[in-house]
């Protein structure tokens, strides 16, 4: 016991001692991505994607400050998509790693559980994936990549409304998690305030997989269109679901759905569905296709909208060092806030005041086991 | 340990072992520790990181020192550490930012109110509980947690899913170490009185205790009220640490992560519970520093490791770190001679 | 009516999937008075060797099904062997917090192994759908499910009370001490019991993978529910632990279905919060009577 103690004490010391020490020509960022736990496939998109960001401004030499190059040096940690995790994991990065700026977290729970501590130790924080509004309220040092759950919710609200010419919708999502029931309320309301009627409203908890009890439900009001606005690991099996019990409603969703595993699992029972995402792989645009056939390349997967948002969030970051001219957390807070136009995979970002970029959404159809542009949203 | 006392009977180290300090004394010297490691913090000289360890090691030791009185102290298999804590959390977060301007007066407010809170509901779970023995009250505990995590995503006033944010920051280490004295003061008193023996005699035997007269409802219920106040303690003190909650920090996977510290620790002792959270969340953050100074992308193995390391501690030290052994600070002075406590 | 049959068939599918994994739980908690927090991912496991074996070799259901009970039974014996026996005689809980490590490293290890990412086990059986009368809707592989379930269950039953090895198991149950006194290898019941619920629980794997998706994460989830099914209905009782089962799922799908999907966890457990009151034991399960 005691002989063990000592050990690990000595180990303790060790690991503590060490950590925290590098070279001087390395600019250090700090990642943090649920490696583990339930949405771990995304944390894996998010550390390929940063890594690749890494490769590539280090093969191009690094960043200049100055008349010197530093290389950029990433330290990705694991939060385990838990937001006491993601406190510690932040309190790691600053204070012990002494990072520059933060990328992360990815849920929304997770980014909202690290902002105070970044905020208080003036550190900048770009969260590629938090949609919810309330991660950048009355911060100053919170950013994001991607656009808002409000925005989101409204662009499918119209869009059926407008486009599909749908009088009544169904909406299916999660209401354990912030994230679909931000979005499907928000539908609600604005489905509702463009004439439309929503006949059903109906919820199930992360994790569940067997929700033909709510299909039936939906099933007996007959709606035009049906909403789901959930992650793309369970939006396969409701729709599965829906079809066998004979739904016939066209069916809608939001970002949550773009990842290749949505196809790879639905395979036809995909086609003809659309949905509201970030940036559409098809669009004629050079960042994206450039980005697509790299990771493509190096992963053999295709890239999801995590991997596209933590792309954009890491060049965000380093066109962001290299205006602020110095290894200085809040020049470089300055420099993003500043950031105009910047032309990433995803779109082009601006910040005017808020850490909430100015950006557009795109639906896209699900069309021959591929995603394919239908029409822009622009705020 | 032994050895000591066999091969040098009166060594200064022996001396001092048996010298034992007197309750106050640890109390004080521990909470003038932890201002000092504060202050330090406060102006720089220490880093933020460690002091937010010591502050996440003294929270779990509140939670998981009371999840010992009924989980160690009487036998029960409860599983709905988490949700007293959820309640607690809750309870200062709408006191802390719907009532008062934040300050010292705010957060001893908040800290009564969340450890009221969840004794009372803790007092009605151990009402409801009574009829049900083993593993059938693991699951009415287990179902209580579950209620109130699905409660409290259903009130929009409490956020929903999406969360409780804009707590005001006031817990620090030196609160934490001031609700970590009071906790263990409370416990060491009752675990050492009567009510503590009760609680052990019904742990050892249900049935003979009855026979001596030990009004077991009673008795188990009091035990689940303090456990559960002590857990909405802590949940107080998360609220106001971490200013952001989401119901689902609090469901069950919460439960398991204390369990995992109480039985690593050792049942049935209130030295084990330190030991417990100690190891395991210095294990843990060992090993993310270990293995990201390593290589960045080796931080994924931390959770495929860690599990190994703690099967292996469970089969070669089967009761846990502490056994049913006792820290000789944590007994008090009468009991030196009869007591098989050492170290 | 169609849609309360519908909802029926709905609940019958989850309780059967839930009752394979119960009845490992209940089986082993029989014999060792043990919790095996690792079961549900054991259930983990052994649907990802099925999906393995479906999607790498193209196996046929009828070979691929016999062979990923086979292999997750040894996993199961494996685990036995290395992480609990040693623990045997030790205090019940830290055979607990054992299998919660164990449970914890399959599921890193399986991650690390096959990858994070949610799959679907290809589906074999036939799913083409049936339409009775004016509106019931059913698949057939919903159908084969629930009663390949029901087979299943039945073998385990005749198992346990009609052979040598089933008598040495309820022998076991009822007073492990004596056991060696008997002549009947202590070591070797246990290893059976393990096996046949990990064999059971890739059984129901498979069908879930089929059915839903499968990740590493869901025995987690799963592995709760089925404790839960396996206490209501008595823990130890293999007709405790279908019975519960089936009431859980009817309760979780009946919830959804008439009263509100947003407190669905709520109200299941409210309602089988109550069922303890009236049982204190479990539906099937034995008073505990203990000896003073």
């Amino acid at each position: 016991m005691r002989k063990f103690g000592f050990m690990l004490l000595s180990l303790v010391f060790l690991a503590f001692a060490v950590s925290g020490c590098g070279p001087s020509n390395e600019l250090k960022i700090g990642v943090s991505a649920p490696l583990t736990g339930d949405i771990s496939a995304l944390g894996q998109s998010t550390k390929n994607a940063a890594l690749l960001a890494q490769e590539e401004i280090n093969a191009a030499g690094g960043i200049k400050l100055g008349d010197k190059s530093y290389t950029v040096k990433l330290i990705i940690e694991d939060d385990e998509n838990k937001p006491e995790s993601t406190a510690t994991v932040f309190q790691k990065l600053i204070n012990q790693d002494k990072v520059l700026a933060i990328i992360g977290s990815q849920s929304s729970k997770c980014s909202n559980a690290g902002a105070p501590i970044a905020e208080s130790a003036k550190v900048a924080q770009i969260s590629p994936w938090s949609t919810n509004p309330n991660v950048t309220k009355d911060r100053n040092y919170v950013f994001r990549a991607c656009f808002i759950d409000p925005f989101q919710g409204k662009a499918v609200a119209i869009f059926a409304k407008d486009k599909l010419n749908a009088k009544t919708a169904a909406v299916l999502y999660d209401v354990a998690s912030d994230y679909n029931k931000g979005i499907a309320e928000v539908f609600r309301d604005e489905f509702t305030k463009a004439g439309g009627q929503i006949v059903a409203f109906e919820t199930y908890m992360t994790k569940d997989t067997d929700f033909s009890a709510q299909l039936t439900k939906i099933k007996g009001t007959n709606p035009d269109i049906l909403f789901l606005p959930n992650y793309f690991n369970e939006v396969p099996l409701q729709i599965q679901q829906a079809l066998k019990l004979g739904l016939t409603a066209k069916i809608l969703g939001s970002d949550g759905w773009d990842n290749p595993e949505l196809i790879k699992m639905g395979g036809s029972a995909m086609e003809g569905t659309y949905f509201s995402n970030h940036y559409s792989p098809d669009i004629d645009r050079s960042a994206s296709k450039d980005f697509i056939a790299k990771y493509q390349k190096k992963y053999n997967i295709m890239p999801d909208a995590a991997a596209a948002l933590t792309y954009d969030s890491c060049y965000l970051l380093f066109k962001a060092i290299e205006k602020a001219g110095k290894a200085d957390p809040t020049a470089i807070r300055d420099a993003i806030a500043a950031t105009k136009n910047f032309s990433g995979v995803t779109g082009d970002i601006s910040y005017d005041g808020s850490g909430d970029p100015v950006k557009g959404a795109v639906i896209i159809k699900i069309e021959n086991g591929k995603f394919v542009f239908d029409s822009a949203v622009n705020p | 340990m032994k050895q000591h006392q066999t091969t040098k009977p009166m060594s200064l180290i022996t001396k001092l072992r048996t010298a034992t300090p007197s309750w106050s004394i640890l109390a004080i010297a521990f909470l003038a520790l932890s201002g000092v490691l504060e202050l330090l913090g406060d102006m720089d000289y220490l880093n933020q990181y460690y002091l937010h360890i010591l502050i996440i090691v003294g929270m779990n030791i509140i939670l998981v020192a009371s999840l010992n009185l009924v989980n160690g102290y009487l036998g029960e298999f409860a599983l709905g550490h988490a949700g007293f804590m959820a309640v607690g959390a809750y309870t200062a977060a709408v006191i802390a930012t719907k009532i008062g301007p934040p300050g010292l007066p705010t957060l001893i407010i908040a800290l009564i109110g969340s450890t009221l809170a969840a004794a009372l509901i803790g007092y009605l779970v151990g009402l409801i509980t009574f009829k049900t023995v083993g593993d059938y009250l693991a699951i009415i505990t287990l179902g209580f947690n579950m209620i109130i995590v699905n409660a409290i995503q259903n009130i929009d006033y409490l956020g929903g899913p999406r969360g409780f944010i804009g707590i005001p920051k006031a817990t620090n280490l030196f609160i934490v170490a001031i609700c970590v004295v009071l906790t263990y003061t409370v416990l060491r008193n009752l675990v050492y009185s009567d009510h503590g023996r009760r609680w052990i005699s019904i742990r050892e035997n249900a049935i003979a205790a009855e026979l001596m007269g030990i009004d077991i409802n009673r008795a188990k219920n009091m035990a689940f009220t303090i456990a559960a106040a002590f857990a909405g303690l802590a949940g107080g003190l998360w609220a106001q640490y971490q200013q952001f909650i989401t119901p689902k920090s609090f469901d069950y996977i919460k439960t398991t992560d204390l369990l995992v510290m109480l039985y690593l620790g050792g049942t049935g002792s209130l030295s084990g519970s330190i030991l417990g959270v100690v190891f395991y969340t210095v294990l843990m953050e060992v090993l993310r520093n270990v293995l990201s100074m390593i290589d960045p992308r080796l931080a994924e193995l931390r959770m495929l490791i860690s599990p190994l390391i703690l099967v292996v501690v469970m089969l070669t030290k089967q009761s846990g770190l502490m056994g049913n052994r006792e820290w000789r600070w944590f007994s008090p002075r009468k009991e030196e001679n009869t007591d098989e406590s050492c170290s | 009516m169609e849609i309360i049959i519908q909802q029926l068939l709905n609940a019958a599918q989850l309780g059967a999937v839930y009752a394979l994994i119960a009845l490992g739980y209940t089986m082993v908690y029989g014999i060792l008075r043990m919790i095996n927090f690792a079961h549900g991912d054991i259930f983990m496991v052994g649907a990802f060797i099925g999906f393995l074996l479906a999607t790498t070799v193209n196996m046929p259901l009828v070979l691929m099904m016999p062979l990923t009970m086979l292999l997750t039974a040894f996993v199961g014996i494996a685990i036995e062997r290395v992480a609990y026996r040693k623990l045997r005689d030790a205090n019940r809980m830290s055979l607990v917090i054992t299998a919660l490590g164990v449970g914890i490293f399959l599921e890193n290890f399986v991650r690390m192994v096959v990858g994070p990412q949610t799959r679907q086990i290809p589906a074999q059986l036939p799913d083409k759908i049936l339409t009775f009368g004016s509106g019931l809707v059913v698949t057939e592989d919903k159908l084969l499910i629930i009663l390949i379930s029901l087979a299943l269950m039945t073998i385990l039953w005749l198992f346990t009370n009609k052979t040598l090895m089933g008598t040495a198991m309820r022998a076991v149950a009822d007073n492990a001490d004596v056991i060696p006194l008997m002549g009947i290898n202590l070591n070797r019941v246990i290893a059976v019991t393990f096996a046949i619920g990990s064999a059971l629980a890739a059984a129901g794997g498979i069908f879930y993978g089929q059915a839903y998706s499968i990740d590493p994460y869901m025995g987690i989830d799963l592995g709760w529910k089925a404790f839960i099914a396996a206490v209501i209905g008595g823990i130890g009782s293999i007709e405790g632990a279908v019975l519960g089962s089936f009431m859980l799922a009817g309760v979780e799908v009946f919830t959804v279905a008439y009263l509100s999907s947003n407190l669905k966890n709520g109200i299941a457990f409210g309602l089988l919060i109550l069922l303890l009151l009236i049982w204190p034991s479990g539906i099937m399960g034995k008073p505990m009577i203990k000896k003073v």
